[in-house]
């Protein structure tokens, strides 16, 4: 089936729109301890902070005043539980492969990559609402930047959305990988470090040698954390989202291509 | 002390050494799994390091403090931090303990719970922190000595930190625990208690806001086992107290943490699981 | 304390147990308040049990669930602390001295492992040896003795868990007497298991009883084992102890009917289910004293079942009465069945 069918076949909105309130409710029932999580995240939060302002030189670096610093953190660290932490899907989907189950979870009419991943999707909103602003309120005396243009606060969500896109696709891949070899551990470790380190989510990537910062910044990772926070520092103009949307599309295809072989693995092999 | 305390304090140990060696052993049966996954997490953890080598490979110091002396703060932190949960692994997972009601089975033996407990295991897959903490630590000396900032006095102090540092960090295990007794599920609280404090004083106290300093100083008193020997030895400031402190607050921690411990285990008594 | 109170394995005065429970607030917030609010009600676990067990005693101790068995159980061993009374196991005080008598009581909980899980099971043995100071010509002993009471052989080198559910309460038992300790706790050891390895250890806890002379207090909820190893039985209902006596006295106090069922080689005329016979066979229609009730009367089978009390009717006098209806082919008696016998004493007190 050629790509374009495959998007055509994908269908109707609405059922994506389903499953993603579905992955987001599923999570409500461990609301408080996922409180308790963000009180803890705020505390790394502030340890973070108090590291890069000290580590920093008075006068800033790169783009970076010293606030810009302590406002680039403060940011990161509410989306960081939209992008960091795609815990549910790689697991559903290990567990999936695991027990058989995904046999069935592939003979749906619905296409099993868009199933997990919009699922992922909902949970990840989840992870930004009431994990971000939790965070948000008590990191609120260190201090937010607040663009005053109403234009910036629209491409900063479109870039994050992306960025979350982008973050339920790997983290898919992640689960993925349970067909291939049944301890999904060193591919989330893979990603994990990788989102984390070329991510720009506890640092600025500038804070990387030269070398390192240029391909991390085009990386697929940067959209995660990086891009979105700096379109909404207003250091970077808004077509910053056009990588990101051009990464979303071939991500789109590396998931899809993964897909295949993994359902074709299955009607050779059996499970 | 006397001849027949002595006789059963090496009694203890030698029970001790085997119920330790049994775990051991228990172990090396899965000899490939095990290596691999120290290996593993000796890597994954040395992430934080490489970030604030890559801070201070750009930026230089840290509160007037450079990556070899970051490195002693870093090294003495993790190894204290891997022979606690070396030693102590299943009080650190006590709340499974009181969950299951497994509890009930510790206190058939005739031995203080404490020492039953922690003799059920040896998480030597923990050691992947000493290890990480060794290696920043043989660095960071190669770096301080060569350059005559430390001597070799220093380097024993050193050794004698690490030590206080273990055992205040198995102290705040222990308190942390003893609250399972009460509250059942400690691991969030475990958070605030040990990983917390455990990231912060990785840096130099200097950086915190006076209160943040206070807390890991006098309350939960991890800043007292790195930061404060290895400042003095580093001719940063203080005087030898800065030496003897860390062994003062070792001992009052560990008494604190083992009084709150058999505070615990009464309640026990009295509600069951 | 009068004397004699050393020489018992157990005994207990006016044990008490009670928790306090939160009282939980319904309507508005109700979750909130209940966390709250300080208010608290008042659980009887345990309500004034008292009782005594010498050396040597096998004694049952069954209620339904949440009667109070393990909560008493762990109040002997010193795990929970009584709210009120006084209890002394072996001449020691479990709250004061635990540590002292973990050196001379056994415990096998039934649905949790005492044993080292990753090890193999003679490893178990071995650092229980060391824990408990058994020196080595009397572990020795131990395992060739229990090797021929027990099997243990067949799987000593394996890690515990991977023994099936049978060989693992095998090691257990094992386990709970290497210190040879004079009084042995059991709390639903015989759950889970197959009837071959319930025998097999039923046989086993009657020659450590009966050879070394082992207090046995025994926890379960098959009745079975209290039938067959159970000289006395202790039943505890909602905290207090109902029945405290032997098996046979606890069938008299039941008064449930024995079955007697007799075959004829011919079915003699006039017998219908319902009706009375008297001692020499005479028919009525009314209970009278000395008299038993017809259950059943099947013509296929030439059978006829009746119900009679043995307190008031012995078996022989019966079994003549039926003769002098017609000649006896064959005769069965049925015991009421033991699950019976405790739901009728649940049910009246």
């Amino acid at each position: 089936m050629s790509f374009i069918g495959h998007v055509a076949s994908l269908g109707s909105l609405r059922k994506y729109r389903v499953l993603a309130i579905k992955g987001f409710i599923q999570n409500l029932q461990y609301s408080a301890s996922h409180l308790v999580n963000s009180v803890a995240s705020a505390i790394f939060g502030v340890l973070e902070v108090h590291f890069w302002l000290n580590v920093t030189p008075p006068q800033g670096f790169a783009d970076y005043a010293p606030i810009t610093i302590v406002h680039y953190l403060t940011f990161s660290q509410c989306i960081v539980w939209f992008t960091q932490f795609g815990i549910r899907v790689r697991n559903r989907v290990r567990d999936a492969v695991r027990s058989g189950n995904v046999a069935t979870e592939l003979m749906r009419p619905i296409d099993f990559y868009a199933y997990h991943v919009a699922t992922e999707y909902g949970s990840l909103l989840y992870g930004l609402t009431f994990r971000g602003i939790p965070v948000a309120l008590m990191l609120s005396k260190l201090g937010f930047y607040i663009p005053k243009n109403p234009a910036v606060w629209g491409w900063a969500l479109v870039a994050l959305l992306i960025g979350g896109y982008i973050a339920a696709a790997q983290w898919y891949m992640v689960g993925l990988t349970a067909f291939w070899t049944t301890e999904i551990r060193t591919a989330y470790w893979v990603i994990s470090s990788l989102s984390l380190g070329l991510g720009g989510a506890t640092f600025p990537l500038e804070v990387l040698p030269d070398w390192l910062y240029r391909i991390a910044r085009w990386s697929p990772f940067a959209c995660l954390n990086y891009n979105p926070a700096r379109i909404y520092l207003e250091l970077s103009c808004p077509e910053l989202v056009l990588p990101g949307l051009a990464w979303a599309a071939i991500v789109t295809v590396i998931a899809q291509t993964l897909t295949r072989a993994a359902r074709r693995k299955l009607e050779v092999q059996g499970g | 002390m006397s001849q027949g305390g002595i006789k059963r304090i090496i009694g203890l140990i030698r029970l001790y050494g085997l119920l330790i060696s049994g775990a051991v052993r228990a172990k090396m049966q899965y000899k490939f799994d095990f290596i691999a996954s120290i290996l593993l997490e000796t890597v994954m953890g040395a992430y934080d390091y490489m970030v604030a080598v890559a801070a201070l490979w750009r930026f230089h110091t840290i509160a007037g403090w450079n990556i070899y002396e970051v490195g002693l703060l870093y090294s003495v932190s993790k190894i204290g931090w891997g022979l606690y949960r070396a030693f102590l692994e299943e009080v650190d997972r006590f709340e499974g303990y009181i969950i299951r009601g497994d509890f009930d089975a510790i206190l058939t033996r005739p031995y203080p719970s404490l020492f039953v407990l922690a003799s059920r295991n040896f998480a030597m897959e923990r050691l992947s922190f000493v290890i990480q903490g060794t290696a920043i630590l043989v660095i960071s000396l190669r770096n301080l000595l060569g350059l005559g900032v430390l001597d070799w006095s220093g380097v024993l102090h050193l050794g004698l930190a690490i030590l206080w540092t273990t055992l205040i960090t198995c102290a705040i295990g222990i308190a942390t625990s003893a609250a399972a007794f009460i509250i059942v599920r400690v691991e969030e609280l475990q958070v605030f208690t040990q990983n917390a404090p455990g990231t912060a004083t990785l840096y130099p106290l200097e950086i915190y806001p006076t209160w943040l300093r206070n807390m890991l100083l006098y309350f939960i008193p991890l800043g007292v086992g790195n930061y404060i020997p290895v400042r003095y030895l580093l001719g940063k400031g203080g005087s030898w107290l800065n030496l003897v402190a860390p062994a003062v607050t070792a001992a009052i921690s560990l008494a604190v943490a083992v009084r709150l411990w058999h505070l615990g285990e009464v309640r026990y008594h009295s509600t069951g699981s | 304390m009068t004397t004699g109170q050393e020489d018992l394995a157990v005994s207990a005065r006016n044990l008490c147990k009670a928790y306090f429970v939160p009282v939980k607030k319904s309507g508005f917030l109700g979750g909130l308040r209940t966390l709250l609010s300080q208010e608290k009600r008042r659980v009887d676990a345990v309500n004034d049990v008292s009782f005594n067990i010498r050396p040597g005693e096998f004694v049952g101790y069954i209620g339904p669930n949440g009667a109070g068995k393990s909560t008493t159980v762990k109040m002997l061993t010193g795990i929970l602390h009584p709210t009120s009374g006084e209890v002394l196991v072996d001449g020691l005080s479990p709250q004061k001295q635990r540590k002292e008598l973990a050196r001379r009581i056994g415990v096998v909980f039934g649905q949790r492992t005492q044993l080292w899980w990753d090890l193999p099971t003679i490893d178990s043995f071995d650092i229980l040896s060391a824990m408990y100071d058994v020196n080595a010509s009397d572990y020795r002993a131990f395992l060739k003795e229990f090797d021929d009471l027990l099997g243990l052989g067949e799987f000593l080198d394996t890690p515990v868990r991977r023994l099936s559910l049978g060989q693992r309460m095998r090691a257990e038992l094992a386990a709970a007497l290497i210190h040879r300790p004079s009084i042995l706790f059991l709390d639903e050891p015989t759950i889970g298991l197959d009837v071959v390895a319930k025998q097999r250890m039923r046989e086993f806890l009657t020659t450590v009883n009966a050879t070394r002379g082992v207090t046995v207090l025994l926890t379960t909820h098959d009745l079975k084992d209290i039938e067959e190893l159970c000289p006395r039985v202790m039943i505890v209902n909602h905290g207090s102890l109902i029945y405290d006596g032997t098996l046979e006295s606890l069938r008299n106090h039941a008064h449930l009917p024995t079955i007697l069922e007799v075959k004829y080689y011919k079915l003699p005329e006039g017998l219908s289910a319902g009706s009375f016979i008297g001692p020499r066979g005479e028919g009525a229609s009314a209970p009278l004293n000395g008299t038993w009730q017809i259950a059943s009367v099947d013509p296929d089978s030439r059978s006829v079942r009746v119900l009679f009390d043995r307190e008031h009717s012995p078996a022989p006098v019966v079994i003549s009465a039926m003769q002098a209806l017609g000649e006896i082919r064959d005769v069965s008696l049925e015991e009421p069945a033991i699950e019976d016998i405790i739901r009728r004493i649940l049910e009246v007190k």
